[in-house]
């Protein structure tokens, strides 16, 4: 099942116009210096980040959907695999994985182990409690949510805070299975 | 060949990173760091918008040897965006194109560390990793 998805994320990933990274790391670097300029705190700075991300995440689901051509997901596990090997490779250009999953499969840890993000980047002492790719998690939720599942995600780890990877914790919170989980 | 100092000034001259290899001499390269700036004047070649030279290429910008002083030779280079890059060596043989190479690859950790949006431009460089980098960059030689 695993290569059925690492080979539909990589057919996506050809399928998408792409962008020049750096551009991109530029753009999101000033949008977060410009929200720390307008809410000052670590915290507000996450949870702004974590709304937007929401924001891109109800939008984004239906071109992921469309694009990749993912089948509907029988469990919660086939959502953590489908969204580390398709959805960010398709998005971010990375293989991801999932690991750490509970015993009764409600929840999982999104490990990237490089992030375009954040190339260049070096958090300042005074900021040290942000999580700079913050709008990640906001995305994942969104999309989740549009799709009946509701999730927690929250960041664990981040290279930029000196760990030696980017940690995505995702912990399910409720699901109409009844609607089956057509994930993202 | 030993690197003895390195420096970079931003726009107005203003230093925004000096590296010393000995901490008592620093005072000693601090001044020949201010001398060499006349030098950056003098040595930036007068490019004529009429001329089309097809020769013109990245490596106008090194500037190459500044000036003599007892011990130490300095080298410089001139970015497109005004920041001047010293360099102070002991040695008295170095090859022009170790010399390029070097500049070249400082000038690269410098833009690195511009593109980080935390990053104050014209604000003294207080990151680790770019000083870390520096240092990797002399260990090499």
């Amino acid at each position: 099942m695993s290569k059925l998805y690492t080979k539909l994320g990589e057919s996506a990933w050809t399928k998408v116009d792409k962008i020049n990274s750096e551009i991109f790391t530029l753009t999101y670097g000033e949008v977060v210096n410009s929200l720390i300029q307008d809410y000052e705190t670590s915290e507000e700075v996450n949870a702004q980040l974590d709304e937007m991300g929401y924001s891109i995440g109800i939008r984004m689901i239906d071109e992921f959907l469309a694009i990749s051509e993912v089948e509907q997901c029988k469990s919660f596990r086939d959502t953590g695999e489908i969204l580390a090997k398709v959805a960010c490779k398709m998005y971010l250009g990375v293989d991801a994985v999932c690991k750490y999953w509970t015993e009764d499969d409600s929840a999982f840890t999104l490990e990237l182990k490089t992030n375009p993000f954040v190339d260049f980047v070096e958090l300042p002492q005074k900021y040290k409690d942000l999580w700079y790719c913050n709008i990640i998690c906001g995305i994942i939720r969104g999309s989740l949510d549009t799709l009946q599942i509701s999730v927690d995600v929250k960041y664990q780890k981040c290279v930029l805070r000196g760990h030696n990877t980017n940690e995505i914790r995702v912990t399910l919170k409720s699901s109409n299975k009844e609607n089956s989980s057509k994930k993202n | 060949m030993k690197i003895v100092s390195i420096a970079i000034l931003g726009k107005k001259n203003n230093p925004l990173y000096v590296y010393v290899s000995n901490e008592e001499n620093k005072r000693k390269f601090e001044y020949i760091i201010h001398t060499s700036l006349d030098f950056f004047e003098e040595k930036v070649p007068l490019i004529s918008p009429l001329s089309k030279k097809s020769t013109q290429n990245q490596n106008d910008m090194y500037l190459g040897h500044l000036f003599p002083t007892e011990d130490y030779k300095v080298y410089g280079y001139l970015t497109n965006t005004n920041y001047k890059l010293v360099c102070i060596i002991d040695d008295s043989e170095i090859k022009e194109q170790e010399m390029k190479t070097l500049l070249n690859n400082l000038h690269t950790i410098l833009v690195d560390t511009i593109c980080n949006p935390f990053y104050i431009t014209d604000e003294p460089i207080t990151s680790k990793t770019f000083h870390l980098k520096i240092l990797d960059l002399i260990g090499k030689k």
